[in-house]
């Protein structure tokens, strides 16, 4: 057993992995920040939330393992495709996830579920100017 | 019609209660004198069959269970202080541009949302 602070290689893929799978079903971008979050937690994500590239179409998952607090943040654009209820719902499977302590398991799971909530069919007409 | 249905009701309802007394006299029956008598089951066999066999199934189900969860050995346990360097899966920040899309932010955003910029999502502790 390791010290219990790092992930391992395998690990990292199977979030990546999850992350681009959750990116093509959605067509959102998807982001996962697994570290020490400054509190409040919730202020700290949504600033993590604002520096990304594109934050309207992003999706932020954020996990301080050792607070033991989840957050997930979504962007104006992402938030009409990927509702506050869904994302309650996710949050609630994760945290039953990191409470067996699975956080890799959780953090797959829960992105996989972000992706499915959001996605949503290719508008033809509406989406043009 | 009735007069003749009567007593054939009458009839197969006395048989069957006969049949059932009967049969209830036989199931009260006890063991034949003839039979030879088997000595009693020791009650550490007895307390192996109905104790012993549904505890060990138990405790095989639960070890094919967990045995997945062991082999993979997710070396990271929630609530231990992540002391390593954050880790970023996916888009992450860009420093250069976040200034930009962050003003992109606040004009998209609108009336709606807690924060007054429009973001959604949820949270919680575990």
């Amino acid at each position: 057993m390791a010290s219990g602070d790092t992930l391992s290689a395998r690990e990292r893929a199977d979030i990546e992995r999850a992350v681009r799978i959750a990116e093509q079903l959605s067509g959102l971008s998807f982001s996962v920040y697994v570290g020490p979050a400054e509190a409040p937690a919730r202020a700290y994500a949504e600033g993590l939330h604002a520096e990304l590239v594109a934050p309207a179409r992003s999706v932020l998952v954020m996990v301080d393992p050792g607070q033991r607090q989840l957050e997930i943040v979504t962007g104006t654009e992402a938030r009409r495709f990927l509702h506050d209820t869904d994302c309650q719902l996710v949050v609630l499977a994760m945290r039953s996830a990191f409470a067996d302590g699975d956080l890799v398991g959780g953090l797959v799971s829960g992105v996989q579920q972000l992706g499915d909530h959001a996605r949503h069919p290719r508008t033809v007409h509406t989406d043009e100017p | 019609m009735i007069g003749r249905a009567l007593p054939r009701v009458l009839v197969v309802g006395s048989l069957a209660t006969v049949g059932a007394v009967g049969s209830a006299g036989v199931a009260l029956a006890g063991t034949p004198d003839t039979w030879t008598k088997e000595t009693p089951m020791p009650m550490l066999e007895v307390l192996g069959i109905y104790a012993g066999i549904p505890i060990g199934l138990f405790a095989l189900i639960t070890l094919l269970v967990l045995t997945p969860s062991l082999i993979r050995g997710s070396r990271v346990q929630p609530g231990v202080s992540w002391s390593g360097q954050p880790e970023w899966f996916g888009d992450r920040p860009d420093a250069e541009q976040s200034a930009e899309a962050d003003r992109t932010e606040q004009s998209t955003g609108g009336p709606e949302g807690t924060t007054g910029t429009g973001r959604g999502g949820a949270g919680g502790q575990w």
